[in-house]
């Protein structure tokens, strides 16, 4: 069917289907600016297109709805100022970090203005109500809605919105553009899906219906006869390696406990086979065509569940460690229906018991500390599982290219994405390329590898390009959530609050795989007990196998949950002795110059050391939040009649990268105009790695940074990076990239010392990029130029590479004021404020981004985020509806960020991390909050208003996670 | 996403009504909230497109209101509506829907969240449709929906007492409950014709003069827990994603204790 229309000002006439959704008409007529963040269920709004002068989801459109209506993308802004000025103003506000929904967002501003050019919070609120935003925390989206109405009155309008720091420094601690934000902002080809070529051929799993069971028989014949089907992968065909879908560092401290596809289902959504077909509609028809019988076995739903004697056993495969240590005290002879498990080295696991990892140490005697005790609390803590979300789903496009595999990925971790799927398709690294693409949202769930290796495999053995995106369904259930957690503190102290002993044990529901099995849990210990000094603490971890989905790496990495543990029951230790909450804090937290001894069993899979602390911003972090919030002063009265108010405080801490076990690379070119190119190895998931390393070595290098691109993560042309997790992109690939800028600052010296005939200590290097002696001097630009010639010295390259032992702590104050209904037990956030030292803030204005961002996600999982499954282990909030985040509205009214910058000794320029730890406040905040307001302690988190109203004691059924 | 194989697109009403007369089981397309509302894949067979023929226009007469069906959510949120249809027309999700999502569209879905049901039974709605000559009235019609909506016509709520509360787990949430009431205050401060409307607490929103007929003639309640008390045992809900069961009951009986005891005249 012909139709006419107006798109973006221009007359056009398409054939098109009319039954099509617009989205997809859009996108295959070369519109990628329009994104698909929910399949078609019209509530992210990431498809969002101007129709007839209103912002609508082009995914409840049909395409035959649209003849001659007048249709805005925003690829508009080719011919029309306004969305430019609006793209401009939200890459100065910051707002464009992954960048998967900055199209719409812009598209939502454009249309405000259109019909309100002086609009108030409430009306830039509901403008963006239809936008979802995983990444940002919505709050600079103000920002940049002013920002743009002053420029259309002034285009040469400017603003500093946001603080800076180093005022002896060209770009560090200065707000400049992210360097791929424009891209972005105007909706240009940069994701995996993208790049898929028109040919690509489509991959569509069946998934298990059952929680734990044996696939008895599978008949592909019927599907495998069906019209457009390649190939069908099941556990009958598929490569029988087994291996960890955790991105992390070989070797991986965690299981090798599952293959492409297993004769065992393990939960709700596991794989039971992979069909290849030309379209996604014949490999979804094929899928259904499949016929399985299964052997139903009792699955494990919960943490209580895989401990009982007795209990089904998730893992019953043979038990073997690849090291060589022989596993001692646990059955190891297994099901040979089961594929083996096999440990890199021990994570002292049981799998036969369902106990996939544990660890258990401490310090001091806490049998002692318990007995000097005036005062000992016990308290049980629980943190449902939560997802990330992220907007753009696990999607991966592979294809066969001059023999050798390659994988368009959106990964957090390109090393560790080629190590695994070269092993599991039987390949030596060198003929499997991974290039990492511009990442739609990855806050973890990037490091498992989930996607890319049934893609690989595929491409790799049919010889034909290989597409496989999540949908939203799968996203949900089976890319990775945090894990569930149940974690007991014991506390013990004398009168005047100082703590004797201090208990924490935890056990932690991994799911259905082993992957971040351990780590996760540990890392909930090791980022909040360091916070405390007590002489005694002792800690004990367990991490249990069930039949749920894998859970896995999450923003945070099990801290949030640690620190919701040990900061409520502080503030409960508070209650009962009867002093303050913070004054508790005060008196046994961590301070600068502290011996922090619990280090010493916290090594990050390897022994640890105590560390003695140098700087510590917490103590004006506190001093801040204490002032700002009137902490002395009584409780303001709550806004609303009825509801009742309260405030809570927490700190908290992250690390930043794993010392002594990753390391990152990058290498710096001088091109011989003078221009630098940046190989570095880190990967941008959004966060702006990039923008951070470009601006460590414009720093260094004297130059703009319009003079400097970079190029990132694509194992063929950057330098080996552990990837982007655990918090290391600033400290580690930033660090790289400071080395090999100096490198390479310190080659050109000596080249221009022969040219310029002077000794290297008379020679500085200067903006603009020039190299001046007490004789002479030259650019860079010439230099370049003289060493690529015949007389030269070869390309100037500079290489640098970083490991560490040193652990760099970014700290935390978080302060919350709230209010809350004690009849409905609704509650409503009235002040956020986060006091961060993350060091020097490296780019503040996107590191604020990346606080709002943490901290309104966390105000999510703290409230109302939660995945809950039936009896039957079925997950059955798979979507945006049923599984709430928080939209624009739900940004505290009074949201503030604030660096308190204390510099690292090691850290780039003084940084550290700053993204992960932000998520660690608001749960403990919150619940302290909420007793200072109704009296009651929530012990489990999200305090939806049922957990609420039932610890108020006004309905008793209790609310489950599974129902 | 959905795709749909043949879309039928009438040029006019008379068109569409012959159509949907010989096919009364083809689903209509308006602005396609519900419909296309699915993120799972799905292929319609055949959907008939009404979305460029219904009637768009609000008419708020001194003693009527009459809605084309075509409207959609913004527009009427945009119009001279009545403070409580503004109420119940902000709480339909976003923007972006409110900007797709039409008058008739709410009622033909008829879900037990819909916004605008609950104030059309109150203020006894009735239709134009194509398949009668006579205005039919909501509830009849949503026990047996027949023909292409074309008109909603309501009193006008003036000097009514009236509230629209909801619950929802976050602002751009479907509402699990809703609640709306409206009533007459006579001389004596009672309330009288006192009309409730639940929605939440079965397949559909629905009047409910059981409740109603506890409060009526009474002086308008003020206490909330007595409300909350009289109210819940009547309140029948089943527990899932949203809440269990006894939850929703209580927080439906407190909505609607809230909604009687702020109900606000209209202007």
């Amino acid at each position: 069917m012909i139709i006419s229309f107006t798109l973006n000002g221009n007359p056009i006439e398409w054939d098109i289907d009319p039954g099509k959704p617009l989205l997809e008409t859009l996108r295959n007529h070369g519109i990628v600016s329009v994104r698909n963040g929910c399949d078609g269920e019209g509530v992210c709004g990431l498809c969002a297109v101007i129709l007839n002068g209103r912002q609508v989801n082009s995914c409840q459109v049909l395409t035959g709805q649209i003849a001659g209506a007048d249709l805005i993308t925003v690829d508009f802004y080719r011919t029309n100022e306004t969305i430019r000025i609006i793209q401009k103003a939200l890459i100065d506000s910051a707002c464009v970090q992954c960048g998967y929904c900055t199209p719409a967002v812009t598209l939502a501003i454009f249309n405000l203005l259109q019909r309100n050019q002086n609009p108030d919070k409430q009306a830039i609120n509901d403008a963006l109500s239809g936008t979802l935003c995983r990444c940002t925390g919505y709050q600079q989206f103000y920002n940049a809605v002013q920002l743009t109405i002053k420029r259309l009155q002034d285009p040469a309008y400017h603003e500093s919105l946001y603080p800076e720091f180093k005022p002896e420094l060209r770009h560090v601690g200065k707000n400049r553009a992210k360097v791929d934000a424009l891209m972005m902002a105007t909706g240009q080809r940069l994701y995996v899906e993208d790049f898929v070529d028109p040919d690509a051929y489509h991959v569509v799993l069946l998934e298990s219906p059952h929680a734990h069971a044996f696939i008895k028989k599978i008949d592909t014949s019927q599907a495998l006869a069906m019209p457009g089907v390649v190939t069908i992968l099941t556990h009958e065909n598929c490569p029988q390696h087994t291996y960890t879908t955790a991105g992390q560092g070989y070797p991986e401290p965690s299981p090798y406990d599952q293959l492409m596809f297993s004769r065992k289902v393990r939960y709700v959504g596991d794989r039971v086979a992979a069909v290849l077909a030309r379209t996604r509609e014949q490999a979804e028809a094929a899928a259904a065509a499949i016929v399985v019988e299964y052997e139903v076995l009792p699955p494990v739903l919960s943490i209580r569940d895989a401990q009982k004697p007795g209990a089904p056993i998730v893992h019953h495969g043979t038990v073997s460690y690849a090291d060589g240590t022989k596993p001692e005290g646990i059955s190891t002879e297994g099901d040979p229906r089961e594929e083996p498990i096999v440990y890199q080295f021990t994570l002292h696991g049981d799998p036969h018991r369902n106990l996939a990892a544990s660890a258990c140490d401490g310090i001091g005697d806490i049998d002692k500390g318990f007995s000097e005790a005036d005062v000992v609390i016990e308290r049980t803590y629980i943190g449902n599982r939560v997802q990330s979300t992220p907007l753009e789903p696990h999607v991966v496009y592979a294809k066969p290219e001059k023999g050798r595999l390659i994988i368009h990925a959106s990964t957090q971790v390109p090393w560790h994405v080629r190590r695994i799927v070269a092993r599991v398709i039987g390949l030596p690294e060198h003929k499997v390329r991974i290039i990492k693409e511009r990442v739609g949202g990855g806050f973890g769930a990037k490091q498992d590898i989930v996607v890319e290796d049934i893609a690989g495999y595929l491409a790799w053995t049919t010889g034909l390009p290989v597409f496989f995106r999540y949908t939203r369904k799968q996203e949900f259930r089976s890319s990775r959530t945090r894990h569930g957690m149940e974690i007991t503190m014991k506390l013990g102290a004398k009168k005047d609050g100082t703590l004797t002993a201090v208990y924490m044990k935890l056990d932690a529901d991994t799911g259905a795989y082993g992957q971040h099995c351990l780590t996760v849990p540990m890392n909930a210990v090791s980022k909040s007990l360091p916070l405390i000094i007590c002489d005694n603490m002792r800690f004990e971890v367990n991490s249990w196998y069930t039949n749920l989905p894998p859970a896995g790496a999450y923003q945070g990495y099990g801290a949030p949950k640690g620190s919701f543990a040990v900061q409520t029951a502080l503030a409960e230790l508070a209650e009962i002795l009867g002093i303050n909450q913070l004054d508790l804090i005060e008196k046994n937290r961590v301070h600068s110059g502290a011996r922090i001894e619990i280090l010493r069993s916290l090594g990050e899979g390897r022994p640890g050391a105590p560390v003695t602390l140098g700087e510590c911003g917490l103590g004006e972090m506190i001093s801040r939040g204490r002032k700002a919030f009137a902490w002395d002063a009584p409780p303001p009265p709550a806004t609303t009649l009825g509801w009742r108010r309260g405030r809570g405080a927490v700190i908290i801490q992250q690390g930043s990268g794993l010392p002594g076990l990753d390391a990152a690379n990058a290498e710096v070119r001088l091109l011989s105009d003078g221009s630098l190119l940046l190989l570095s190895g880190g990967a941008d998931l959004g966060t702006g790695l990039d923008t951070v390393t470009a601006k460590l070595v414009a720093e260094t290098l004297a130059v703009d940074l319009e003079h400097i691109s970079v190029v990132s993560g694509d194992t063929d042309i950057t330098p080996f990076d552990k990837g982007a997790y655990a918090s290391s992109g600033t400290y580690f690939s930033g660090n790289a990239a400071l080395k090999a800028a100096e490198d390479l600052k310190n080659k050109c010296l000596a080249a221009a010392s022969i040219l310029l005939q002077e000794p290297v200590s008379q020679l500085k290097l200067v903006y603009p990029g020039t190299i001046q002696g007490k004789t002479g001097a030259i650019t860079l630009a010439k230099l370049a130029h003289i060493s690529v010639q015949g007389e030269g010295h070869a390309e100037l390259v500079g290489f640098g590479s970083f490991k560490t032992d040193h652990a760099a702590f970014p700290y935390a104050a978080h302060f919350v004021d709230l209010e809350a209904n004690p009849d409905t037990g609704e509650v409503r956030i009235l002040r956020y404020h986060a006091y961060q030292d993350c060091g020097t803030p490296i780019n503040p204005d996107l590191a604020m981004g990346q606080v709002y961002g943490a901290v309104l996600k966390a105000i999510g999982h703290s409230l109302y985020e939660e995945l809950l499954f039936d009896t039957k282990g079925a997950l059955i909030n798979t979507n945006f509806l049923d599984y709430k985040i928080p939209t624009i509205y739900e940004v505290p009214e009074d949201f503030h960020v604030e660096f308190v910058p204390v510099d690292d000794e090691i850290g780039p320029f003084g940084g550290k991390s700053v993204s992960e730890i932000s998520v660690n406040g608001a749960a403990p905040a919150i619940a302290i909050a909420l007793h200072d307001a109704l009296g009651i302690w929530c012990r489990e988190w999200p305090f939806t208003p049922e957990r609420i109203l039932k610890q108020l004691g006004t309905i008793q059924t209790p609310h489950k996670a599974v129902l | 996403m959905v795709t749909v194989k043949n879309l039928i697109q009438p040029a006019s009403l008379d068109e569409a009504a012959l159509y949907t007369a010989h096919n009364p089981q083809v689903p209509m397309l308006a602005g396609g909230t519900f419909l296309l509302a699915h993120p799972e894949p799905l292929i319609l067979e055949t959907v008939l497109d009404i979305s460029r023929i219904v009637p768009k226009f609000i008419d708020v007469k001194e003693s009527e209101i009459i809605i084309g069906s075509g409207t959609t959510f913004q527009e009427l949120l945009e119009s001279n509506a009545p403070p409580i249809f503004i109420k119940a027309l902000l709480t339909m999700s976003n923007r972006n829907i409110r900007n797709r999502a039409t008058v008739g569209g709410n009622i033909g879905a008829n879900k037990s969240c819909a916004s605008l049901i609950p104030i059309f039974l109150l203020l006894d709605a009735k239709l134009k449709v194509t398949s009668s000559k006579t205005l039919v009235p909501l509830q009849t019609w949503l026990h047996n929906p027949q023909g292409i909506i074309l008109e909603v016509h309501c009193n006008n709520p003036r000097g009514l007492a009236m509230n629209f509360t909801f619950f929802r787990r976050t602002s751009c949430d479907l509402s699990s409950i809703t609640a709306a009431v409206a009533y007459k205050i006579s001389s004596t401060r009672s309330c009288t014709e006192l009309r409730i409307v639940l929605g939440g607490f079965s397949k559909h929103a629905e009047l409910r003069p059981d409740i109603a007929s506890l409060f009526e003639g009474t002086p308008v309640p003020s206490d909330k827990q007595a409300i909350r008390t009289r109210i819940q045992p009547l309140l029948h809900a089943i527990t899932d994603q949203r809440g269990s069961a006894e939850y929703k009951e209580y927080i439906g009986a407190e909505k609607l204790a809230e909604a009687l005891m702020s109900a606000e005249v209209q202007p």
